[in-house]
């Protein structure tokens, strides 16, 4: 009796174990050939023909095919410049100079993985139709409501996901000799209760 | 005694844990009910181009880049090579290619083709009989590591207001067995 008692408690905690890690890891990759700028996540070896477990599975969790290395490099953003998570209620500026590269392309989705849908069928910004200023940086707003300038809308109270793609290049081309490049900063401006 | 029992039982329960983490992680790309490629196999048949629509999550992909015209093809290499030709439909197009499970196990973009069009040919690496066929000039031959997997075609439309224009033009995308 007693040893089945055991069987059954070490059965238990291993199942917990073994599969709460892997329900933690497919939604958070685990911090080993990671890419970090500033809110900015990349995983290294995603688009690679060597891509590691972690990161399929990752990918295949979210239904979301990867960029090919040879075709470019994906960041990721959850969260703004002060680590706190990216949410519908407030609004955001994205500010700052985008690495040079043939093109690129930033978008925002809900967790899904789906656009915001909105009447002007707005759903990123890309290289050739956002506005620059004199220094070559960019201004794009993010926010539920109506925004002066470059304004990509997302769903009041949602959390958001942007994602940030980089065509043509690598992470050593755009890094300049560091470890990871230069990428446009998420400043929160104000949140609405 | 009865610490060190317990102790032992907790140990066990971890490395128990541990195998059946790396176990369920592995299968996880196999198993995942909506992959990339269960996604696109909802879509349409194999061999078959389909273009995908940003505005309509149930004709996307999750995280789809909003700013690309997007075609994909579910491809079976058995018994016949895979025949792609993609027009250069946009400033910058490229073709990807994935296993089974999402691997990118290939890309090349519009920098390798010769003419107005990229003109590819995808065998089977372990295929005898498929790499004596003889290729076509100016047709760029890739190895696939399996005979399924998926291709996604991307055309940059610089402007929202171009992506019609772009979508007309890839969707004369040829993607079909090899006749």
């Amino acid at each position: 009796m007693r040893l089945i008692f055991q069987l059954l408690l070490i059965c238990t905690l291993a199942g917990g174990v073994g599969l709460g890690l892997t329900a933690l890891a497919v939604r958070n990759p685990p911090p080993f050939g990671l890419i970090e700028a500033g809110s900015w996540v990349a995983i290294e070896k995603e688009g690679a023909p060597d891509v590691d477990a972690y990161a399929l599975a990752g990918l295949a969790h979210r239904g979301e095919a990867p960029l090919s290395i040879a075709d470019g490099l994906i960041f990721r953003a959850r969260n703004d410049a002060d680590g706190n998570a990216l949410s519908g209620s407030c609004t955001y500026v994205i500010s700052g100079v985008m690495p040079s590269v043939r093109v690129w392309s930033l978008a925002a989705f809900d967790p899904e993985g789906r656009p915001f849908a909105n009447k002007s069928q707005r759903f990123g910004y890309s290289s050739s139709d956002v506005t620059r200023d004199a220094s070559g940086a960019i201004r794009i707003s993010l926010s539920a409501t109506a925004q002066p300038g470059d304004w990509l809308p997302v769903a009041k109270a949602s959390p958001i996901f942007l994602v940030l793609r980089l065509y043509d290049t690598t992470a050593a081309a755009i890094s300049g000799g560091r470890t990871a490049p230069e990428l446009p900063e998420i400043r929160k401006i104000g949140c609405t209760s | 005694m009865h610490l060190m029992r317990w102790l032992f039982l907790a140990a066990s329960a971890i490395l128990i844990g541990c195998v059946l983490h790396i176990v369920s992680l592995l299968a996880v790309p196999v198993l995942a009910p909506r992959d990339a490629y269960h996604r696109l196999e909802a879509l349409g048949a194999e061999n078959t181009p389909i273009l995908l629509d940003t505005a309509d999550p149930a004709k996307a992909l999750p995280f789809q880049d909003p700013a690309f015209v997007q075609l994909v093809c579910r491809f079976n290499l058995s018994p016949l090579p895979l025949r792609l030709r993609v027009p250069l439909a946009g400033d910058y197009v490229s073709i990807s290619f994935h296993d089974r499970d999402g691997t990118a196990f290939f890309a090349l973009n519009d920098r390798s083709a010769l003419g107005a069009v990229l003109d590819v040919e995808l065998r089977d690496a372990s295929d005898e009989v498929a790499k004596s066929l003889p290729l076509g000039a100016g047709t760029i031959s890739v190895a696939a590591p399996g005979a399924s997997g998926f291709v996604i075609v991307r055309a940059y439309a610089p402007w929202p207001t171009e992506v019609e224009s772009v979508r007309e033009k890839l969707s004369k995308t040829i993607c079909e067995a090899r006749s």
